[in-house]
């Protein structure tokens, strides 16, 4: 019996139990309005969250861990490895680090704001896991609008990210969250141009929908010339939205102090980090959803695929976690607003182009326009490509 | 950090709004200033207007302790002048202090000290390109792979001298011991594997369009303004200009090594990256011919006990990792110098800083000051 | 081409990511204190000086041309007085600083007598209670088989000293005294 049938089976157990033991036993206190229906809705909806908060924070926890490691390996050194087996244990230490730390806040800061932007940028990137279906049948709550709910919610760490320049009362803080703003906010377009390709084909914002669009193993919408270039696209915003390398401008060099989040300590700074991790988490299983086929796959049970497809992924980021420098920030923008933006708006029109063509001439078709885009907006980049350059040897 | 108005304010446009110019310490404590050394910079917005480098946070009155210790006691002084490259400041030393009492080293001594020289230009060169890549952002990766090959020079450094980068290896008229059993192997080892990973090295970055974007066009120095300011080494060289003292001065046996020089085309942070990069490879053809030539002989010539170098004056310099590193001895005829001046490259390379970073972004000021390699020990002595 | 080079440089930590799972020149590490580093022989620890096995005596004659020697007069040392009251052969106290000495190893170049060596001990950290930094000659003795096992080149060149007149009169050891000496320690 595989997971997705376990969790299926839990679930349906909970709402059984809610409508057969709970409703009764609590009938005498509960109001009219709520009937038997509703408290199934409740229980079903309880084992979502309860199960979504188990996992991911700790699946989440062990993605720094593994990041910590496989950068480690990358630059021939081990990761962490003294604080228990394998340093599986330095989430952990990491955690209680942070927890008994100072809290500081600024003297002349605005105090509340201070304390919510922690909350805010963590609780929106928490609520997009309801989305993601993980596996068949095993998502939170199947909504017509799913995509939509995604983007919509990881724009809202944008706002945070400027409450906590702005709290902190601090002429370098609040430059860099303008800064991380700027960058987050022209990054958004590109990232949602490449969801709309997929949503334009699949004709529907689910998530489910756009899983069951990606029948077998050459249907996953990489594979399609439109579905590479919307790809590449996505991965180049998931990266800047998530402030990772190399475009981590706000939590590197900006202004010479450590950006938008330079005044926070502790717990507070913690919730940052585990912001930026959830997201670049959650970017990462819409990207698999979006383009890899979520949970399909043979002989694996679904819920293995999609963890799988993830964790490439995110092996992508540590890779370029890795190997790039930091971008200018005004490299930065001109890479999304020049070279981006235009081939993004290029592949909904070839994706577009396509549905009206016979499959294999418009695979052909398509790749070939967006080929030829690709190198043609190259020509104003043209200072950023290639200069081959090589000392003169003189006697 | 309060706003104020500048001196030299730039003259403005009536219609726009009146800004001022933001004063902005970069350092003294900062992880990207290669030690304790502060630039004050005026920014306009972004770019920079004006820039003052501030150091003297690690001056150790170098100088006036060498006139109170004799020539040979200077010698473990001399290595903490640079202290990424310590064998080449004792070499330089002992040059100055054998022109001053005209004595000549033995063959197998030259030989040696070619041999260290060129490969304390690997260790230097290895950290700088691995740290000006660091300070670009790349989280480590290149500094580690460059700190990998240089643990193995190292480690060669501490076989011959006991120690890695304190060395006290030269002595006035030769070195101070010859080379233990086994180890020109472990150099011909490492020269033979060094090309490959120089190769890995260039793959990783020399094409990186990331790099290329921060470092191309940053930081142009033009040949002309080099040559005034008395810059030497690879600055000089990746603005064109065809100076190498070992090639002008031909000091010591480098008359009989072939090796080319790499100069650079436009002077900016790109060049002189690559020239440095260029330089490790001509290095290893150096140490290929010196380990192939090595005499057999004394690695000492016969110096008394006691040096007392007539009266008189001398300048050694020495084409070292990071420019011409000269030491200026005036001896009174006693056992300890008159006066002992050290002409440090990082110093007089740093002369030409604002004119280099001024017009570019608060983030170039970085890379800049990375690509002219400076080490405090020496710009502050 | 755009985005080449960052492939290529990507393909670079990739092969090194993978490798490091089986060359061990890709995972250079060595886990201190588990693992350690053998140390050359010539390494530069802090001096130490040298008694002679059998008769536990020590080699220094407290000639102060250490003391003279040394850049940063770390090392501070008086004779003995013998039992008729002229200065005996031998140091009464010898003081090295550990505070000042930068282990440069010339006083071992300077000394006649090849009383001194350079020890390899580095891991002198304490963490409970600070350990004076003056060290005496207790704390500085050191047998003659222990510089052979440390460092057999020096202790090949140090040969071991030969007796003693009553005179003070005592045969050089083999080791020419001016210059052209190549020192071996």
């Amino acid at each position: 019996m595989s997971m997705d049938n376990v969790w299926i089976a839990i679930k349906q157990a909970a709402v059984g139990a809610a409508r057969d033991v709970l409703y009764p036993l609590l009938d005498p206190v509960l109001p009219a309005w709520i009937t038997p229906e509703r408290l199934m809705m409740f229980a079903s909806a309880v084992i979502s969250v309860v199960s979504i908060l188990v996992i991911v924070p700790l699946v989440m926890m062990y993605l720094t861990w593994a990041e910590r490691k496989v950068v480690g390996r990358m630059q021939n050194r081990f990761g962490p490895n003294r604080v228990g087996w394998f340093g599986l244990l330095q989430p952990i230490a990491d955690a209680v680090k942070m927890l008994t730390k100072e809290d500081i806040v600024p003297a002349r800061g605005d105090r509340f704001v201070h304390l919510m932007a922690p909350v805010l940028i963590l609780v929106p990137t928490l609520l997009v896991y309801a989305v993601i279906p993980f596996g068949e049948g095993m998502i939170a709550a199947d909504l017509d609008i799913g995509v939509l709910y995604f983007l919509a919610l990881s724009s809202v760490t944008t706002l945070a990210v400027f409450m906590a320049g702005w709290a902190s009362r601090n002429k370098y803080s609040f430059l860099g969250g303008m800064r991380a703003v700027a960058q987050m906010v022209s990054y958004e377009i590109p990232l949602v141009i490449a969801a709309v390709v997929v949503v334009m084909r699949v004709g529907s914002l689910s998530t489910v929908a756009i899983v069951e669009a990606q029948a077998g193993l050459f249907g996953w919408f990489v594979f399609q010339p439109w579905g590479l270039f919307a790809f590449l696209i996505f991965l180049a915003a998931m990266t800047a939205e998530a402030n990772r390398s190399p475009f981590d401008l706000p939590e590197g060099e900006s202004e010479l102090v450590a950006g938008f989040h330079t005044e926070y300590s502790g717990m507070k700074f913690g919730m940052f980090y585990l912001a930026e991790y959830f997201s670049a988490l959650a970017q990462c299983f819409l990207a698999a959803t979006l383009f890899f086929g979520g949970w399909k796959g043979p002989l694996l049970p679904g819920w293995i695929w999609i963890f799988l497809k993830t964790f490439v992924l995110v092996f992508v980021l540590f890779l370029f976690r890795g190997t790039f420098p930091r971008v200018r920030v005004d490299q930065l923008m001109g890479f999304t607003w020049k070279f981006l933006l235009p081939l993004a708006l290029t592949t909904v029109f070839v994706a577009g182009l396509t549905y009206y063509l016979p499959p294999v001439p418009g695979w052909i078709v398509g790749a070939v326009l967006l080929t030829g885009t690709f190198f043609v907006l190259m020509l104003p980049n043209r200072r950023v490509t290639l200069v081959r350059r090589a000392c003169r040897l003189e006697n | 950090m309060d706003e104020h108005m500048s001196a030299n304010a730039p003259a403005h446009d009536p219609e726009l709004l009146d800004t001022d110019l933001l004063e902005l310490s970069i350092g003294p404590q900062h992880p990207s200033t290669h030690g304790v050394f502060r630039m004050v910079a005026k920014l306009d917005g972004e770019n920079i207007a004006a820039l003052e480098p501030v150091f003297g946070y690690l001056h150790r009155c170098h100088e006036k302790i060498g006139e109170s210790l004799t020539y040979l006691q200077n010698m473990p002084m001399t290595d903490r002048l640079d202290y990424i490259c310590g064998p080449a400041n004792n070499i330089a030393y002992a040059i100055a202090a054998e022109k001053l009492a005209g004595i000549q080293p033995p063959e197998r001594a030259e030989y040696i000290r070619v041999i260290m020289t060129e490969l304390t230009r690997l260790v230097n060169h290895l950290l700088l390109v691995g740290f000006l890549t660091n300070d670009l952002g790349a989280f480590f990766t290149p500094v580690l792979y460059a700190f990998r090959e240089r643990e193995k020079i190292l480690d060669i450094f501490e076989a011959i001298t006991g120690g890695r980068m304190c060395t006290n290896y030269a002595r006035i008229g030769g070195v101070a011991r010859d080379f233990p059993e086994g180890i020109t192997a472990e150099i011909r080892t490492l020269i033979d594997a060094f090309p490959r990973f120089l190769d890995e090295f260039e793959l990783l970055l020399s094409e990186n369009e990331i790099l290329q974007n921060r470092c191309v066009g940053t930081g142009v120095l033009a040949a002309a303004a080099a040559v005034n300011a008395g810059i030497s080494g690879p600055v000089l060289r990746a603005s064109g200009v065809n100076y190498d003292i070992r090639k002008a001065d031909g000091y010591s046996i480098y008359p009989r090594f072939d090796f080319r020089v790499p100069v650079g085309q436009t002077g900016d942070t790109y060049d002189r990256y690559l020239v440095r990069i260029c330089e490790m490879r001509e290095s290893l053809k150096i140490l290929r011919q010196a380990l192939a030539g090595l005499p057999d002989g004394p690695v000492q010539a016969k110096v008394p006990k006691l040096f007392k170098p007539p009266r008189g004056d001398a300048y050694g310099r020495i084409e070292g990792p990071k420019g011409e590193l000269g030491f200026y001895l005036v001896s009174d005829g006693s056992t300890k110098p008159f006066r002992y001046k050290v002409r440090p490259p990082s110093l007089i390379n740093l002369t030409l800083l604002e004119e280099m970073c001024v017009g570019h972004k608060i983030a170039d000021a970085v890379i800049i000051l990375g690509s002219i390699d400076i080490v405090l020990g020496e710009v502050d002595r | 081409m755009y985005g080449l080079g960052l492939l290529k440089g990507m393909y670079v930590v990739l092969r090194n990511f993978v490798e490091s799972y089986y060359k061990p020149e890709r995972l250079v590490t060595v886990q201190y204190p588990e693992e350690r580093r053998p140390l050359p022989p010539r390494f530069r620890g802090f001096p130490f000086l040298i008694y002679d096995d059998d008769s536990g005596a020590l080699r220094c004659v407290a000639c102060q041309l250490c003391a003279k020697a040394c850049p940063a007069t770390c090392i501070e040392l008086t004779m003995a007085k013998g039992e008729d009251g002229k200065p005996a052969k031998r140091p009464e106290t010898y003081t090295l600083d550990l505070g000042l000495c930068m282990q440069c190893g010339l006083c071992v170049e300077a000394c006649p007598f090849a009383a001194l060596a350079m020890d390899h001990d580095f891991e002198r950290a304490v963490i409970d209670q600070p350990e004076p930094l003056r060290l005496g000659i207790d704390q500085l003795r050191r047998p003659f088989s222990y510089l052979e096992q440390i460092n057999p080149e020096a202790a090949n060149a140090l040969a071991p000293k030969p007796a003693k007149t009553a005179a003070g009169a005592e045969e050089r050891p083999a080791k020419s005294s001016h210059g052209g000496r190549e020192v071996t320690t």
